[in-house]
């Protein structure tokens, strides 16, 4: 049991991490960017190119990595989105552009790197520790700090610096913000960059765990996606309850049922959210129509 | 001649996808990424039915379309009762889940290795398993749809279809019961692409998960969109280009390991492209702006 | 005369703010009732909350004896309550002939089954056509009925919105600003109609910040600030008085 709650926790972390970054966009932006899957899964293919392909060593590459990620966000709201947002294009639009762009991109990896399984694990599987009756690798230990790490300092980040403070005002309200003279579009690219850093991030931790597929963006935004929804869509805390919370059920749900079940649980979840609390755990009640 | 009835036969099938599909997201205006998982509904239901039951081909068909019709129910009474734009997030879920049930319930669904063996189709006694006799049933079942839809658009129901797109609010202060409206629409489509599921099933006489992912839903998505959201011509237009398309990649001489990825991003970019410079498609009318 | 719409200490905040703190107030059937007050007073919020659109968290609703509590918009629209916006809601890529189609009540073919058969539509369509292209004349559009409801002005769309009301058959009409931003013309236009209308035994209760057309058209004024009523009474006798004027300058 306290395995299953390690493990969870865990996994829940990650999700967590994919939320913060799907939601610090979304707070910004008000549309979904589906294609932050593919920036994650980008985050780690880079890695592997750096640290695999060119023999990079990886206190070098994945620093290179996030930071080539944040450039790949950046692309996709200069290139694409600001000129649809100049034309005062819906959410709609932008949504089904993004799906357009997550595919281009998931299968341009694909294209380069080949569909199979990609490593960027150097040593043997690890024994891993025992903390608290459950067994847990270095890995996931430095998955869950470097998790909390990333929570409290993108907490600080938009909570005590200016750029975070124009980042929230944007969030609130765009025109508001855009009228008292801050630069919404900077903002903008501020939440699309630090997004995509979170993303990398995550993918990379992720990849040291159980390696990497073309496809590992479609199911890690996914869930970051439910997480954000049960956490309470543009909450920042809400990301981190709702990616932790997801974890532990999805795992507890597993552990019960079996592993196919994995998704299916998640969901589940979802589902009972959206039924009983659409607004999720820290989001504001919904209006379904602005009027 | 063999090939170019293939292609036609799949041009059938596609356009009763995507004629269903902009029902659902071009008329109504409930953009849905779940219709592949509907279609892979249908082929599973038709063809276990088939494989266990030796149920006759209409029967099967009726049963699919029923069945996807009250899982569509089942997935959207939920999700619509969150604001409009995150109702695309729930389908995008139960998508993904979908792909995972299919993956994974393996008593069931086979898993990875998929059905083989699905029975070609008897209708009164002929077997049909030609080609051009296929072509005959696929393109009668893609008229009758084709009619169905634009029977229906044409009608009140679709004129209140068409106020909810543009102004759900006022349809409400007409006396519309918006919900009602949505739940049929969405029950419908999901029924139609099962039928094309049922057909699908029978005609490649095996079916594996692989066929029904987003990015599958994307490309029917995609096939909406470039031929015109809220235009029937639309769909069947989309349906010929996007099918169309990747074949004729073929004949290019591409190697076929590259020419799945090139495909996909050829439809992702269609999208992208589309969405920034004529969001209504080549035939449509709506442009996805909403009040 | 008998109360069409009781409100009774109706209260309704947002996010902390108070926008209705406690407002009651009777609109009687068959008058021109106004409902004035300085922007913020709650007076869409109110008209929001009688249809549906809003929930109330606290007081009473009822029409007609029937309250209206945590009823949808549609059902409520349905018991003959018609409503024009304060933003002109409408729909701008479809036909002025078929917005006011839309609007009645009770279509056998908007029903999937009788849409998909069709035995029975086409004849009701041709009748109801008949009745909109008699609306539409009625309210001083005939003519343009096959354009967009995009193509008209601003006033000729305020027209058509009320012609949508009345194609639904609507007892009690709340019209939000029927007459702001329109040239005199239409505006004398729309004043008469409803001199008209209620005339004809409709109940009007409408919301509008120019007072000469308040004057000009109500049979009774009520009058909110801060979500509450402040005063009610005849157009000559509410503005004079002294919280009124008080209410509009602070």
């Amino acid at each position: 049991m306290g395995q299953v709650l390690a493990n969870g926790l865990i996994a829940g972390s990650a999700y967590a991490l994919v939320a913060l970054g799907f939601a610090v966009i979304y707070g910004t932006t008000r549309f979904f960017h589906v294609a932050h899957g593919a920036i994650y899964t980008a985050g780690a293919y880079i890695t592997y190119a750096l640290a695999v392909l060119c023999r990079i060593p990886l206190g070098v590459a994945i620093p290179a990595a996030v930071i080539l990620s944040c450039v790949l966000g950046l692309l996709t709201e200069t290139v694409i989105y600001r000129p649809l947002r100049r034309k005062y294009a819906a959410a709609l639009v932008l949504l089904i552009a993004s799906l357009g762009l997550y595919v281009v991109l998931q299968n341009a990896i694909s294209l380069v790197f080949g569909d199979d399984i990609k490593s960027i694990r150097s040593a043997s599987v690890q024994e891993g520790f025992n903390v608290l009756g459950a067994r847990i690798t270095l890995v996931q230990l430095v998955t869950l700090g470097v998790a909390a790490a990333l929570f409290v300092a993108t907490g600080l980040l938009l909570g005590r610096t200016r750029l975070g403070k124009a980042l929230r005002a944007v969030a609130s309200d765009l025109e508001l913000a855009r009228v008292t003279g801050i630069d919404t579009d900077r903002s903008i690219l501020f939440a699309f960059g630090l997004g995509s850093a979170l993303a990398a991030v995550a993918a990379i931790l992720v990849s040291f765990d159980v390696d990497m597929t073309p496809t590992m963006g479609m199911n890690a935004l996914l869930m970051g996606v439910v997480a954000t929804i049960i956490g309470g869509i543009g909450s920042i805390p809400g990301a981190a309850v709702g990616g932790l919370l997801l974890g532990v059920a999805q795992h507890l749900g597993v552990w019960k049922i079996g592993s196919q079940w994995q998704d299916t649980i998640a969901f589940a979840v979802l589902l009972a959210f959206l039924l009983v609390r659409p607004q999720g755990i820290f989001g504001r009640k919904l209006r379904k129509a602005e009027i | 001649m063999d090939y170019l009835l293939h292609v036609l036969i799949l041009i059938a099938i596609y356009s009763i996808l995507s004629v269903s599909l902009n029902l659902i997201s071009g008329y109504a205006g409930l953009l849905s990424v779940a219709h592949a998982a509907l279609f892979g509904v249908g082929a599973y239901i038709a063809a276990l039915l088939a494989l266990h039951f030796h149920a006759n081909f209409l029967v099967g068909i009726l049963c699919a379309a029923i069945g996807a019709g009250l899982i569509s129910l089942v997935v959207a009474a939920p999700s619509l009762r969150i604001h409009d734009d995150y109702f695309v997030l729930a389908t995008f879920a139960f998508q993904v889940i979908a792909f995972g049930v299919m993956n994974n319930w393996i008593g069931l669904t086979g898993g990875p290795m998929g059905l083989p063996g699905i029975p070609q189709p008897t209708i009164f006694g002929v077997v049909i398993s030609s080609h051009a006799q296929f072509l005959v049933l696929a393109a009668g079942f893609a008229v009758i749809a084709a009619l169905l839809v634009r029977r229906l658009v044409r009608s009140p129901f679709g004129r209140v279809l068409k106020a909810i797109r543009e102004d759900e609010v006022f349809a409400q202060s007409l006396g519309k019961n918006v919900m009602l409206y949505k739940l049929q629409v969405f029950a419908i489509g999901g029924g139609l692409a099962a039928v094309a599921g049922a057909l699908y099933a029978h005609y490649i006489t095996f079916i594996d998960p692989s066929s029904f992912t987003v990015t599958e839903s994307i490309f029917i998505l995609a096939m909406v969109i470039v031929g015109g959201s809220g235009s029937i011509a639309g769909s069947v237009v989309g349906a010929v280009l996007l099918v169309s398309l990747p074949e004729a990649l073929r004949f290019v001489g591409m190697p076929s390991s590259v020419a799945a990825n090139v495909r996909q991003m050829l439809y992702g970019g269609l999208l992208v492209v589309f969405m920034m410079f004529r969001p209504q498609g080549i035939l449509g009318e709506f442009a996805f702006h909403r009040k | 005369m008998t109360a069409i719409l009781e409100i009774h200490n109706l209260r309704k905040t947002f996010d902390g703010v108070s926008a209705l703190d406690g407002t009651s107030l009777s609109v009687e059937e068959r008058r021109i009732v106004s409902l004035i007050g300085p922007n913020g007073a709650g007076k869409t919020t109110l008209f929001n909350l009688v249809c549906g659109f809003l929930p109330s968290d606290g007081g009473s609703i009822i029409f007609r004896g029937v309250s209206f509590a945590g009823m949808k918009p549609h059902h409520i629209a349905g018991l003959g309550i018609g409503r024009t916006f304060q933003d002109l809601r409408l729909l701008r890529k479809v036909t002025v002939l078929d917005n006011v189609m839309l609007a009645f009540q009770h279509q056998a073919g908007e029903g999937v089954l009788r849409a998909l058969a069709g035995w029975k539509t086409p004849r009701e369509e041709r009748a109801n056509i008949q009745e909109a292209r008699g609306l539409l004349e009625f309210v001083g559009l005939q003519g343009k009925a096959q354009d967009l409801a995009e193509a008209l002005s601003y006033g000729q769309q305020k027209l058509l919105t009320l012609a949508c009301c009345l194609a639904m058959n609507a007892e009690l009409l709340l019209l939000d600003e029927p007459v702001a931003g329109i040239d005199p013309d239409t505006s004398q236009r729309i004043l008469h109609l409803l001199r008209e209308l209620r005339d004809e035994g409709k109940t009007i209760f409408l919301i509008e910040h120019n007072m000469e057309a308040v004057r000009a058209v109500s049979d009774f004024v009520v009058v909110m600030d801060e979500g509450r009523k402040i005063a009610e009474g005849t157009p000559e006798a509410v503005m004079q008085e002294p919280a009124v004027l008080e209410a509009y300058l602070t």
